[in-house]
């Protein structure tokens, strides 16, 4: 399982961590306490960003200097109500990120799962503020991809490329490869912004064209891009 | 000292019940001194148990690391060694608790 580069995606080395998050909101219909809650949350996001983090996926890219903190909103589309992805300078950053979080009160806010991994390719792809929808994927490789040969799966490498490059080229952004599999099931980790849910939906009709889901299972979140006060509803 | 708890879940992919057994010889032996490098960093492997009756894997080991990167360095160096293309995983990734204020 080792990391080969492809023609669209180059090898990272940098240590940066993935921060995925999956969250259901709660407490909705508290209306003092989730304010004070999203304050001291967002007290502890400005310090992670001074700490080198970045807060969206354009941020992680280089492709914006905004630093507040960005999501995808799914709209009861699956069983959890926001994903968002950040990105620490390492593993250890991230861990006690997290924990700074959780402490000054996300848990007030949001029932989360963490999920959180170094990243292996670069970001490709330039989102622009029109691409404001988010796919969300995780994936791991399939009994079929571990038993192919290194030729097979090379070959199937340059075949999803050719659906990548389509990608790119229909406006998608996406976050490179982050490597999740310490931490739980899901082997890797992306996300997409699109300019909107045809896109995406074009782009995954193109990547089965390609046979892409042959060696994986997968597991996709779809979401409307917004600043996470602003999904949470809790401005301050 | 902090610990971190890994808990890692693996069950065998179809591919492992049709190798040869001088095949899987070989291949737990390379797994076997992941573990044994790991220890001499500071890990330790509490145990190792059967829960195919109650999940969806076959196995569950419990470890404990000193850093949270001799965890990763752990698994990359299993996946190096080839371990997730013969089994299928899962692990949970556990921190100390916070102190009270």
């Amino acid at each position: 399982m080792t990391v080969e580069p492809t023609d669209v995606f180059g090898r990272d080395t940098s240590g940066r961590c993935a921060v995925l998050f999956l969250a259901q909101m709660v407490n909705v219909s508290e209306k003092n306490g989730r304010p004070r809650a999203w304050a001291d949350v967002a007290d502890v996001l400005a310090a992670l960003v001074e700490d080198s983090w970045a807060l969206s996926t354009r941020a992680m890219a280089g492709a914006d200097f905004a630093t507040q903190p960005v999501a995808y909103a799914t709209g009861g589309s699956s069983d959890v109500d926001i994903v968002g992805m950040f990105e620490a300078p390492s593993i250890s950053a991230a861990l006690a990120g997290i924990c700074a979080l959780e402490a000054a009160g996300w848990a007030r806010l949001m029932d989360t799962e963490w999920l959180l991994g170094p990243r292996e390719f670069w970001p490709v792809g330039t989102s622009d503020s029109a691409a404001d929808w988010g796919l969300i994927a995780l994936w791991e490789w399939n009994d079929a991809w571990c038993a192919a040969s290194i030729d097979e799966r090379r070959r199937y490498d340059a075949e999803c490329d050719v659906a990548f490059h389509a990608d790119l080229a229909n406006g998608i952004a996406i976050s490179g490869r982050h490597r999740m599999d310490w931490v739980g099931r899901w082997h890797h980790l992306a996300v997409w912004e699109a300019p909107s849910p045809e896109v995406i939906n074009a782009a995954m009709n193109a990547h089965e064209h390609v046979a892409d889901f042959r060696f994986t299972l997968s597991r996709h979140y779809l979401g409307k891009r917004g600043l996470l006060q602003n999904i949470l509803a809790v401005q301050v | 000292m902090t610990e971190h708890l890994w808990i890692h879940y693996a069950r065998p992919r179809p591919r492992w019940y049709e190798a040869a057994a001088s095949d899987r010889n070989v291949l737990e032996s390379a797994w076997v001194e992941v573990a044994a490098a790991s220890q001499s960093r500071g890990a330790s492997l509490v145990g190792r148990w059967n829960v195919r009756g109650q999940s969806d894997f076959s196995t569950a080991e419990v470890w404990t690391f000193r850093d949270v990167n001799d965890v990763l360095t752990h698994w990359n160096s299993l996946v190096a060694a080839g371990y997730p293309e013969w089994f299928a995983t899962t692990n949970t990734l556990g921190s100390p608790l916070p102190t009270s204020p």
